[in-house]
């Protein structure tokens, strides 16, 4: 099964994703980062993982990070796991293709937007809001296992100049509206606005904003505003950095908008998140002492800026080694 | 030009606007801006260059009341404070007056020339919430009985308090009509009037807006439904009837702007509503909503909250955000 992934992972890189709310480059890019991470040392890791396959499982994901089904789906299917993506109704993004590629290589992939696919499953992988959480447990079967991904979010602390252009990466892929996109930036820089503006506007060239709907159009605005009268706003074509003062830190998810925050302590910093640090998911961060006060407000991945949204497949993940979750573990007494 | 010599022109305005022989809106609102200006630190911070039209005014979000003190009344000063519902999270906005005067006078004199008359015995479904802008209104209608409590409707006690047989004024947001209705009630009173307000706000209700009205008529059968839209941030009101555009008073202009990029829209197309309300004189002219509606020369088409994408991702959305802390 392994070299089917392997003829699916290299089919769907001959593949264009359009379909999503991202722009052609923007999809591209977020495209590319998926794949990569499906190296063959990976994928050869993940089959390794003792345990026994579920013989099926519907993974339930949301329809505005558009590549998130793939490492499901490549990290199910390696194990023989016959999968179903299900997806918001009306909302299938870029699965039809994903679909389209492992039937063309014999992978059992298929998609769904009907919610009782969730009934029929061993294992039920869920990605969305608190309510989407509740509602696809109660649809689950008693016995099935399910592993609930609920809304996370995640921040930078940012020191050195390399830190900006890897933090506005980060920022832009999926237009900022994944879990592991920095929707904070520490920085004790004097200069951050300028640096990570500077960087903004450069990957922006590369990777244009894609659609952004009105209610975060104006939820955007209403944050400049606030930014205007409490800090200060730099912006360009489609993106957009907000400084505020500690005292002002909301985790909000806002397409290609950055809240940034100076700040020289960054135990200071992390204090603000409050309890939302339990929903805290990565801290992408070039300084190593500073990842602890965020590992202490809740983060359970660190990673250097420029990698929060390039994952490995094999990692941590809302603080489980994501992969043995997908088997079943067989535990052999002699 | 000072504080009490504006307020005496919008309030002859008002009076004036309503037999053609008001002063010219523009300049005095663009004075009121002005005024404004120099005695709020936050007006003055979102205002790049002196505006020389009404729709160059800033429109403070809505989003951000609850944050920064918006208007000309010191935290220190005397003053009436409406607070917002606080329903979309992140604390409760504070609309300062420092005297209730204008907004009573042109609440009047609109609902007058919208409704002609009323019952003047209200049963108002709200809250007896002094803080409440929609409350303070409702109060200046007439005689209010209050059913409702923590926003939880007290249905056993309106229902018999409308089992009566003079005309009533029924005075209700949807969510808390939409809670009464399930409770089958019989019609109102013969010469009753019902006005309804506000939307459900995210609040999980089976009903929508057109199938509460309608629900409404058939069970309630009031002689006369009406539909209000106001807001905390706003000190006039617009009104209307089901399926009919929302009508502004003179003294309040309706402009819908593209939600991206904050610019005003030809009349006739669909965006963002923002209001200049020359009543809002001790706080600021320029409100800025969350809501999507058309502006015609037939008045306002509210069309509900402003759109966003059916899944917004995996990371936080506002109000999630403010639900998690």
């Amino acid at each position: 099964m392994i070299a089917r992934v392997r003829a699916w992972r290299d089919h769907l890189r001959t593949l264009a994703p359009d379909g999503t709310s991202l722009s052609p480059a923007g999809a591209q890019a977020a495209w590319d980062v998926a794949l990569d991470a499906l190296t063959d040392d990976a994928l050869a890791t993940a089959a390794a993982i003792p345990g026994a396959p579920f013989a099926t499982a519907c993974v339930v994901v949301a329809g505005t990070v558009p590549t998130a089904a793939i490492e499901w789906c490549a990290a199910l299917a390696l194990r023989g796991t016959q999968v179903t993506v299900k997806h918001p109704t009306s909302h299938p993004g870029l699965l039809p293709l994903l679909v389209d590629a492992a039937r063309s290589v014999g992978l059992p992939i298929r998609i769904t937007d009907d919610r009782s696919a969730v009934a029929d499953a061993d294992l039920v992988a869920v990605m969305g809001s608190d309510e989407t959480v509740r509602a696809i447990r109660t649809a689950a079967r008693a016995d099935a296992r399910v592993l609930a991904h609920g809304h996370r979010f995640s921040v930078a602390w940012v020191t050195g100049d390399d830190a900006f252009h890897g933090l506005a990466e980060d920022a832009a892929l999926q237009d900022g509206r994944g879990c592991l996109s920095p929707v904070i930036a520490f920085s004790p820089r004097e200069d951050a606005l300028e640096r990570l503006a500077e960087a903004c506007a450069a990957v922006a060239a590369r990777w244009p904003t894609g659609d952004v709907d009105a209610i975060e159009g104006a939820e955007i605005r209403t944050r400049e505003a606030l930014a205007r009268v409490t800090g200060a706003v730099r912006a360009g074509p489609g993106w957009s950095i907000h400084l505020l003062p500690l005292d002002r830190v909301v985790p909000i998810a806002l397409p290609r908008s950055v809240l940034l925050v100076r700040c020289d302590d960054p135990a200071a910093a992390a204090q603000a998140l409050g309890l939302w640090g339990r929903h805290l998911s990565t801290v992408g961060t070039d300084d190593d002492a500073a990842a602890e006060a965020f590992v202490t407000a809740g983060a359970s991945r660190v990673c250097r800026p420029g990698q929060m949204q390039r994952p490995p497949l094999v990692r941590v993940h809302d603080g489980e080694a994501w992969l043995h979750t997908l088997v079943r573990a067989i535990g052999r007494e002699r | 030009m000072t504080r009490d010599l504006l307020a005496q022109r919008i309030h002859r305005f008002i009076g004036d606007s309503l037999v053609g022989r008001a002063e010219p809106l523009e300049p005095l609102m663009l004075e009121v801006h002005r005024w404004q200006r120099r005695h709020d630190p936050v007006l003055n911070s979102l205002t790049a260059e002196d505006p020389q039209e009404i729709a160059q005014i800033p429109a403070i979000p809505v989003g951000i009341w609850k944050d920064l003190p918006v208007g000309t009344v010191g935290a220190d000063e005397p003053s009436l404070v409406f607070h917002t519902s606080g329903t979309t999270g992140g604390g409760r906005g504070a609309h300062r007056l420092r005297t209730s005067a204008l907004y009573d006078h042109n609440a009047l004199t609109w609902a007058r020339v919208c409704l002609k008359q009323w019952p003047t015995l209200i049963v108002a479904l709200l809250d007896d919430a002094p803080d409440s802008s929609l409350g303070h209104m409702t109060r200046l209608f007439g005689d209010v009985s209050w059913y409702a409590k923590g926003g939880v409707v007290d249905v056993a006690g309106a229902r018999t308090h409308l089992a009566v047989d003079w005309p009533l004024f029924v005075a209700t947001t949807a969510f808390a009509l939409a809670e009464y209705l399930e409770s089958a009630p019989p019609p109102l009173p013969a010469g009753s009037l019902l006005m309804v307000t506000g939307g459900f706000k995210g609040r999980v209700h089976r009903l929508d807006g057109d199938e509460l009205l309608a629900a409404t008529r058939a069970v309630l059968k009031p002689d006369r439904l009406v539909t209000e839209y106001g807001m905390t941030e706003l000190s006039s009101q617009l009104w209307g009837t089901a399926g009919a555009a929302f009508l502004p008073a003179p003294w309040l202009v309706a402009v819908a702007a593209d939600p991206l990029s904050g610019r005003p829209l030809p009349r006739g197309e669909r965006g963002q509503l923002r209001f200049y309300d020359l009543c809002n004189l001790d706080s600021t002219l320029g409100v800025e909503t969350m809501d999507e509606g058309t502006v015609t020369d037939e008045g306002v088409w509210l069309h509900g909250r402003l759109p966003g994408a059916p899944a917004r991702g995996c990371s936080l959305t506002v109000e999630e955000a403010w639900e998690k802390r």
